[in-house]
């Protein structure tokens, strides 16, 4: 928080935000929240269900396993975009023409939808086909092939290494962007003093950076947790479910079953889940920051 | 010696980076070159360049569908809704990053609600507001819900790169006599024009690409947006995937190279913005 | 300095307010060659909150409603467009929406009593799409009366009345019809040294002699919602329990009879010997098209069996390979003997009930429906598409159609109709279904242990 003297007519600054926030965001999702405790299709009246929407979710096998995974596609998407992201900005923030280069081609990706990225997909993890397993052949490790999308072991990973590499030129575009508040003068005068380049890293880029690392860290879980076209597109929720996660979980029961109380139901755990996590983040950051 | 040491670490870093950025580009690659093949030409073998360029019809079924009013739909939405944002976000992240009272930490909280809600949970009841505010028939009221889903985000990044302005100079323009709104426009903005243009960034690529709401809510044809397009190759019974990366280069390539273009004043809008002493 | 910015906020916020009252500026009218169009739709919808008001200028919205991908939309939009030259005042407005979001938005309208006036869709008793309750609901019209018109009396095949009408009313006129074309390629057999197969130990055994020479049986995918890996186990299934009887196919994936009976069981583990461990190893990954693709087209594949919507992505190779052949009988089955055939309408269209009591959009869609049903517009359908419009004087020959269609045709003209399997099922059960389907396919599991999976999923009591 800053240090500027709060006046009450200030909060107008909020107000549009507040009001279109409020009104398109807030109220539907309540009004979601509202329809998770009842058993309906859409059309009909809603029969009052209580809590036995969220009680067959719990106890339903599939639906728990869904559950371990979105954490693990948690875990790998903020560790690895956050850590790479910043990695890759810092080592490109110089105002070399190579570094501009770079960076566009990183961005590249993000722009195209995530439909279009899973046709593309589809065809690279092909087994025949596919550019990965002829990658493999090309570099004689041909005995990692396999049925990238079809095999059990290994068709999550497969499936959540898609929008993790996607968003990856987004993550470094706004660590970029964070890295141009640090002086340059920092850097120089930790040089003189022989610092190496691994030092000037860990030592005045990461603390430095804490909050905006900590934003990247929280859109990265926040959005594995919501995330469900890729699975949708690549898998559909994959070989004998190993590859669903409550979001199509979600959208399986909302949209293609039209059961709506359970979906909605399912998009509240959702939010319960990513919302722990979130606070989670938040808070071990907010120890770091401390210091 | 120290001399050739920074090359061969040069060296290895830009191979690397290459390698990285090969893999980057080469889909969109290949993706151009699937637009000009048929499905059995896909499935049948890799290939980086297509068996004939003259296999033109993927692209000649796109046109068809009225690509300069999908092209429109995306850009005015997108606009309308970009500005909508910067209305919101910047005066709200200006309040929440450089005033201290105890009612910003719960606000900040009810936009980190919004982070983590999944869009697709409040479609319905979204669908069933709008039946009832009577915008089902028009264009522009999705840039409400399109601008409701990136204020949160958007809010918490621009906060993210305010906080991390210095104080003083905000402090000292207020002694010297400057009310709330001068240190805004005066000061704020121009010092975290870095973050804005990055946030401003992150949502035209949200709100680009937008599908699930643009089906449903805008299902008149008049008000296509591009990723629809894509959506004409997705049968019931069968998917044209030549068609689909048809779709993809139409809608993507202008994109890329307006990237392009804008990419330089977009970066110095970032270095710029940034550190002024 | 100060009062430019301000004035450039004050700017700002007045185009946005300016564009978001839906006032028809400079987007509006750009977006669009119909201007006047424009005009009218909004100012009809910033009068009331549906979708269908007149407009202050006096013309009348017709709204449409179709799926992107739907073969025949063009077609419907030029004879509208022609129907509409003699009713200066009506305006026709299209709605498209996705293969994959159609049955949510078309969910969305009837809850928000939202319905366009004339709908293309799926048949009247299809749960995965919704339409018994839309029935039940009375969002779309009872149109039996047309019936009794001359025009309509016998435009179509019985079988086509048939599957849109519901509780003896018509509800939809039919758009597309299609049937499951079982295919085998004599060339693939011929290299193994086997005949076409016509009856039921013989399709058996040819598994496993493609398997030996390399081949794949089945060219199909063995992913969730694709279509062709369904029709075998209505066939098998309908040899066992019969389809429509009370322990029928539709009873028993409806949860209303038993896969603990006696047939269900004996279908289970024939449906295993049929497919399991018969279809290629990454057909989990693929879609219906990658498969055909891949597969088919390349000759690895011998049995293609899938709806007659398919036939166009079958290359012209491997169709001079193709034979058509018959579902066998199953030698101790106690279900349907004779001649079955997978086959349905495919898309109908709909009269939503409060455009029907208009009574101009009533005369509008009516000229609509016979018009779009007429011979002539069959014909031009079928040739430019491929698509199959149910009418009784369809004329097809050797001339607008291929030989693989005419002869796949023939056996399904001849047939009795059965259904898809999961027509009248709960739509919220194919998930997990396919989930282990795809374990039957890849031989994982056994005939009964798929019976028992099925029992627990469907018939939870």
């Amino acid at each position: 928080m800053g240090n500027l003297k709060f006046k009450k007519v200030l909060l107008l600054y909020i107000l549009p935000a507040a009001l279109i926030y409020a009104v398109f965001f807030i109220y539907p999702f309540i009004q979601t929240l509202y329809y998770s405790f009842f058993q309906w299709d859409g059309i009909f009246a809603p029969i009052f269900n209580g809590l036995k929407n969220y009680t067959e979710l719990i106890k339903d096998r599939v639906f728990q396993e869904s559950i371990v995974r979105v954490v693990k596609w948690a875990f790998l998407a903020g560790i690895l975009q956050s850590s790479l992201g910043l990695a890759l900005a810092f080592l490109l923030r110089g105002k070399a023409r190579a570094n501009a280069f770079f960076r566009s081609a990183y961005f590249v990706p993000v722009v195209i939808s995530s439909a279009a990225i899973c046709v593309m997909f589809t065809v690279m993890y092909d087994k025949d086909i596919g550019l990965i397993n002829a990658f493999l052949d090309l570099i004689g490790l041909g005995g990692l092939k396999r049925v990238w999308l079809g095999d059990r072991s290994v068709a999550f990973y497969a499936t959540i290494a898609v929008p993790i590499w996607q968003a990856m030129g987004l993550f470094i575009m706004i660590m970029f962007s964070g890295l141009q508040s640090i002086p340059e003068e920092l850097y120089e005068a930790a040089q003189i003093d022989g610092a190496s380049s691994f030092d000037l890293f860990l030592r005045i880029t990461v603390p430095l950076m804490l909050p905006i690392i900590q934003i990247c860290v929280v859109l990265s879980v926040s959005n594995s947790f919501k995330n469900f076209d890729y699975i949708y597109m690549l898998t559909g929720g994959g070989p004998v479910n190993s590859t669903q996660v409550p979001a199509t979980f979600m959208y399986n029961r909302a949209f293609m079953g039209m059961q709506y109380g359970v979906g909605t139901a399912v998009a509240v755990i959702i939010c319960v889940l990513s919302g722990v996590f979130v606070t989670a983040v938040r808070s071990g950051f907010g120890c770091l920051m401390k210091d | 010696m120290k001399r050739k040491k920074i090359k061969i670490s040069a060296i290895i870093k830009y191979t690397l980076l290459g390698a990285y950025a090969f893999v980057t580009i080469f889909p969109m690659i290949w993706t151009f070159t699937n637009s000009f093949r048929t499905n059995d030409q896909i499935f049948s073998k890799v290939a980086v360049l297509p068996e004939s360029f003259s296999y033109v019809i993927n692209y000649e079924k796109i046109l068809k569908e009225n690509i300069l009013g999908a092209y429109w739909n995306s850009f005015s939405l997108t606009a309308v809704t970009m500005v909508l944002l910067l209305i919101c976000v910047v005066p709200a992240a200006y309040l929440l990053s450089q005033y201290r009272f105890k009612m910003a930490k719960w606000i900040q909280s009810l936009f980190i609600i919004g982070i983590i809600i999944p869009r697709l949970a409040i479609l319905i009841t979204s669908f069933q507001n709008f039946s009832a505010f009577g915008f089902l028939n028009h264009k522009y009221p999705i840039t409400l819900c399109y601008a409701a889903f990136e204020i949160p985000m958007a809010t918490f990044l621009l906060i993210g790169f305010m906080q991390s302005l210095p104080g003083e100079i905000s402090e000292s323009a207020i002694i010297d006599g400057c009310n709330s709104f001068q240190v805004l426009t005066e000061i704020i903005i121009p010092m975290s024009r870095n973050g804005i243009v990055t946030v401003m960034i992150l949502a035209f690529v949200s709100i680009w690409n937008e599908y699930a709401y643009a089906m449903v809510l805008l299902s008149n044809k008049k008000f296509h947006t591009l990723p629809k397009l894509l959506a004409s190759a997705k049968g019931e019974f069968f998917t044209d995937y030549g068609l689909q990366c048809a779709a993809v280069i139409i809608a993507v390539v202008p994109i890329i190279i307006v990237y392009i273009f804008l990419q330089r004043k977009i970066v110095d809008g970032m270095v710029a913005g940034a550190v002024k002493g | 300095m100060r009062k430019r910015r301000v004035i450039s906020m004050l700017a700002a916020v007045s185009v946005a307010a300016y564009t978001l009252l839906g006032c028809s500026g400079g987007g509006g009218q750009a977006a669009d060659s119909q201007a006047s169009g424009t005009q009218a739709q909004t100012e009809a919808g910033s009068e009331e909150s549906g979708s269908q008001a007149p407009a202050s200028s006096g013309k009348t919205v017709l709204r449409m409603s179709v799926n992107m991908t739907h073969t025949g939309k063009e077609i419907m939009t030029e004879v509208m467009e022609d129907i509409l030259k003699d009713y200066p005042n009506v305006e026709l407005q299209i709605e498209e929406t996705a293969q994959d979001s159609y049955v949510s938005k078309m969910a969305m309208d009837v809850s928000t009593d939202n319905v366009a006036d004339l709908i293309q869709y799926w048949r009247p008793d299809s749960t995965t799409h919704g339409c018994p309750k839309y029935i039940e609901n009375g969002s779309f019209a009872d149109i039996s009366e047309l019936l009794e018109s001359d025009t309509f009396k016998d435009m179509f095949t019985d079988d086509a009345v048939a599957n849109c009408t519901v509780d003896g009313k018509l509800y939809a006129i039919p758009a597309e019809f299609s049937f499951i074309m079982f295919l085998a390629n004599k060339e693939i057999l011929d290299d193994c040294g086997l005949k076409v197969p016509e009856t039921w130990d013989e399709l058996l055994a040819s598994m496993d002699v493609l398997k030996e020479h390399g081949y794949i049986p089945w060219g199909v995918s063995t992913k969730a919602y694709a279509s062709a890996w369904e029709r075998p186990l209505g066939y098998v299934f309908t040899r066992h329990c019969t389809f429509f009887g009370e322990n029928g196919v539709l009873n028993l994936f409806g949860g209303k009879s038993h896969f603990t009976d006696e047939n269900a069981m004996k279908a289970c583990e024939d449906l295993a010997r049929l497919v399991g461990g018969n279809c290629a190893v990454d057909s989990m990954t693929l879609d219906d098209s990658q498969a055909t693709a891949k597969y088919m087209n390349t000759g690895q594949a011998c049995y293609f069996i899938n709806g007659s919507y398919g036939l166009p992505h079958l290359s012209d190779e491997v169709k001079e390979k193709l034979v058509a052949i018959r579902f066998p009988e199953i030698p101790g089955a106690a279900g349907d003997t004779g001649k079955i055939q997978d086959k349905s309408l495919t898309a109908v269209y709909y009269a939503s009930a409060k455009a029907w009591e208009d009574p101009l959009k009533k005369e509008i869609i009516t000229k609509f429906f016979e018009k779009v049903s007429g011979p002539d517009i069959a014909a031009r359908k079928f040739l430019e598409t491929g698509s199959l419009t149910p009418v009784r004087d369809m004329e097809l020959s050797e001339d607008n159609a291929d030989r693989v269609f005419l002869e796949s045709k023939a056996l399904a003209d001849d047939s009795e109709q059965i259904l898809w399997f999961l027509s009248t099922g709960d739509p919220n059960k194919r998930d997990s279904f396919y989930s282990f389907y795809t374990e039957l396919w890849l031989g994982d599991i056994t005939g009964e242990e798929f019976a028992r999976r099925c029992e627990e999923l469907f018939c939870e009591q």
